[in-house]
């Protein structure tokens, strides 16, 4: 026998009706939860989740809670897939902090300084006895909040700067183990007056010989015509672009290293002697199972 | 001549029920049982917030913890003296060198 819907829609009204008094009144849904994983005798992962209300699938780091944090060694995703890593990340690598008033995560490595992890866990849960309420992630963690603002005005200060710093090559080079890294020369390079329909705009083609395949795999037969990425996602909002300031090196000669992967900006960079140092002698990281991406979570 | 009657006298003598819902609403007894509610709302919001400051304290105490866990540095044995309220995952098992830790503080029933 299938309930009678008018029911169901009146219990539903007296389950929430009875559930805004017990807000009014005080009660606060609150739920915590630490998971911490050993292995051989010591601490591998640390996770944590904060939730303000029941919801389903909980990740750390991902989806489910208000306010959640993990760590990781490295990312990585199944059969060697990239993964997405944005300009931000490319600036603050150890500690990555993302998120809005709806919710707030982090996930640090394993080596992030403690002047950040400190943060991950300075939690305000005064709002789950006053009078406000916990709706908004950025009062229940404020210094992770402060923290996403100072990454992305730094990471917008990088990416008109021009430049792209040794820093950024170590970070990707430490974290991503299914890195692809290519050692390339510029054999051509020219610009291309096309009509953006109806509009003048240019296109920059550049040509290049693959020397050496550093790390990874070169997925291309061909590195003829390769097309100026003239917009990145904008470090503030993903779904915003800006304008890619960034150009690569056009010089016949000159050698570039070509970064393969989830990258939004520095695709290519100069192949400086310390950028080389960096891309041929720091270790791959481990690729932990706990480390693992879960697909469509990040 | 006679004493003109006043306006409050005017409400008594032409709305009779009024005056009697109003006595009814402000007598002694209806004080008392405001009193009462607003007695019991006190309580209600008071057990409510005191059970969910207890309820912080003991997530700090975790949080406070886990801050000065080092990954890879901090062994099993220091972990479980140091973050309260650790109990063994259900799913560990036996012989396998990685265990799971658990802490929940919850107040979903």
């Amino acid at each position: 026998m299938n309930p009678d819907p008018r029911l169901l829609a009146r219990l539903a009204n007296t389950w929430s009706w009875s559930g805004q008094l017990a807000y009014w009144l005080g009660y606060r849904y609150m739920s915590f939860d630490a998971i911490i994983l050993v292995e051989g005798g010591k601490v591998s992962k640390v996770s944590y989740g904060l939730a303000n209300q029941w919801s389903r699938p909980q990740y750390p780091g991902s989806v489910g809670y208000i306010v959640s944090a993990r760590s990781a060694h490295s990312f990585w995703l199944p059969y060697n897939m990239p993964v997405g890593w944005s300009s931000k990340d490319d600036n603050s690598p150890q500690y990555q902090p993302f998120g809005n008033e709806e919710g707030l995560f982090v996930v640090y490595t394993y080596d992030a300084p403690s002047q950040f992890t400190d943060h991950i866990f300075q939690l305000d849960l005064s709002c789950f006895w006053n009078l406000s309420g916990c709706t908004d992630a950025r009062r229940i963690a404020p210094a992770i909040w402060e923290d996403i603002q100072t990454i992305q005005h730094d990471t917008y200060r990088q990416l008109t700067s021009e430049k792209c710093p040794d820093s950024i090559v170590e970070g990707r080079m430490r974290y991503l183990p299914d890195i692809t890294v290519l050692l390339l020369e510029v054999t051509g390079s020219r610009r291309v007056q096309v009509n953006e329909e109806g509009y003048p705009a240019e296109d920059w083609f550049t040509d290049y010989s693959l020397k050496e395949v550093i790390r990874g795999h070169s997925n291309f037969k061909s590195w003829n015509n390769v097309r100026f990425g003239q917009r990145i996602p904008s470090p503030t909002d993903p779904l915003r672009e800006i304008s890619n300031q960034i150009w690569p090196p056009t010089e016949i000669g000159t050698q570039e290293l070509f970064f393969g992967g989830g990258f939004y900006s520095c695709r290519f960079i100069p192949a400086t002697p310390s950028a080389l140092d960096v891309v041929r002698h720091t270790p791959i990281p481990p690729k932990k199972p706990e480390d693992e991406v879960v697909k469509g979570l990040m | 001549m006679p004493a003109r009657p006043n306006s409050q006298d005017n409400v008594h003598s032409y709305f009779p029920v009024a005056r009697c819902i109003f006595r009814a609403f402000t007598g002694r007894w209806a004080k008392r049982l405001y009193l009462t509610v607003l007695l019991l709302l006190l309580t209600l919001t008071s057990i409510a917030r005191l059970r969910s400051y207890f309820m912080a304290r003991n997530i700090q105490a975790v949080l406070r913890a886990l801050a000065a866990v080092r990954i890879d540095q901090t062994s099993e044995e220091q972990l479980v003296k140091m973050v309260p309220y650790l109990g063994k995952s259900e799913r560990n098992k036996e012989g396998n060198s990685r265990r799971v830790y658990l802490a929940r503080i919850s107040n979903e029933s």
